[in-house]
């Protein structure tokens, strides 16, 4: 899976959230803070994290990286794992 | 969801005394019951054989972090969701606490305690995801009234009733219910430890006249699941023939 695919996926997984719980899907920048530009709450977050297992196969905060708070970031902890 | 849809529950401690009757209420009601425990029991040979689409048992060692993250992700992948949760694996150590072991006070820790909060965990990732869900910690009487000799049990049975209010509180908005039922001193193995006086005691403080039975108990499980119960979360439900009034 290329760099590309796994930030298609990761910002699928997004919208998914945010749709899922009515509100409207979003165009993400990298810059984007997923709190307080996405609007994600802590339990949205835990959905996203569960979304992204589910999409990718890998959960990496539970193997112990720390929590990153912008979508740029969150793709590159992503990709950083499934380069391994 | 409601209270004829057949839901998937994952119980702990299912093979025998009261996790066996919720079993056996829940295959009654048409669930889905994966439960794990250390080892097989008749009853968990003879239900695998009487309900082979409706009942698994898993052997493992609840104390086992992985473990219990396999046991979630492995349900989850096979049915896919998890609508419910029972942590009902529990044990006891009876004695004062002067002179218990360190390794018996951990193990209670562990097993009523830790192995509760961790599975929980592991399901509630996969009930998020569906935004739907029920736990039920099985709690006891002893945790708000307390019994002599059972002092560090009663500190994890006192404990999962902290966790589930606030987990409560953490997972309602997501449709999430988290409930305890709090039996009184039932007629299982584990009561069979107490002696003759601790026995007529109980019975002499409890308005109904007698221990519990395990029946008496398994069918507040299938009621929590239940579209009866949708408005419910974050109680302690006491089922103890009034012993505690």
């Amino acid at each position: 899976m290329t760099d590309v695919d796994v930030r298609t996926t990761v910002a699928e997984v997004i919208n998914k959230v945010l749709v899922d719980s009515g509100r409207p899907a979003i165009d993400l920048e990298d810059e984007d803070i997923l709190t307080e530009t996405v609007g994600l709450d802590s339990l949205d977050l835990a959905v996203l994290v569960v979304g992204l297992e589910q999409s990718l196969g890998v959960d990496p905060f539970r193997e112990g990286a720390s929590p990153v708070p912008t979508f740029g970031e969150l793709c590159k902890v992503y990709q950083d794992r499934l380069a391994k | 969801m409601n209270a004829t849809t057949a839901q998937v529950v994952i119980l702990t401690g299912g093979s025998r005394g009261l996790g066996q009757a919720i079993a056996e209420s829940l295959l009654a009601a048409g669930h889905t019951v994966i439960t794990a425990s250390r080892s097989e029991t008749d009853f968990t040979q003879h239900a695998a054989k009487s309900h082979p689409d409706q009942f698994e048992f898993h052997s493992l060692d609840i104390r086992d972090s992985d473990a219990l993250h396999a046991l979630a992700k492995g349900t989850f992948e096979k049915y896919g969701r998890i609508d419910a949760l029972v942590n009902n694996a529990a044990i006891a150590f009876d004695g004062v606490l002067a002179l218990a072991k360190d390794e018996d006070i951990e193990a209670m820790l562990d097993i009523n305690l830790k192995a509760s909060i961790l599975l929980s965990r592991e399901c509630a990732r996969y009930m998020l995801l569906k935004r739907n869900g029920v736990i039920i910690n099985v709690s006891s009487i002893i945790a708000s009234r307390g019994f002599s000799g059972l002092s560090t049990y009663a500190a994890t049975k006192a404990g999962l009733i902290g966790f589930t209010k606030s987990l409560a509180r953490e997972l309602g908005a997501k449709n999430i219910r988290v409930n305890v039922i709090a039996p009184g001193y039932l007629e299982t193995d584990m009561s069979a430890a107490l002696s003759d006086s601790q026995r007529q005691q109980i019975v002499r403080r409890t308005p109904l006249g007698r221990l519990g039975t395990a029946d008496d108990v398994a069918p507040w499980v299938s009621f929590l699941l239940s579209d009866a119960a949708n408005f419910v979360t974050g109680q302690v439900i006491t089922i103890d023939g009034g012993s505690s009034i």
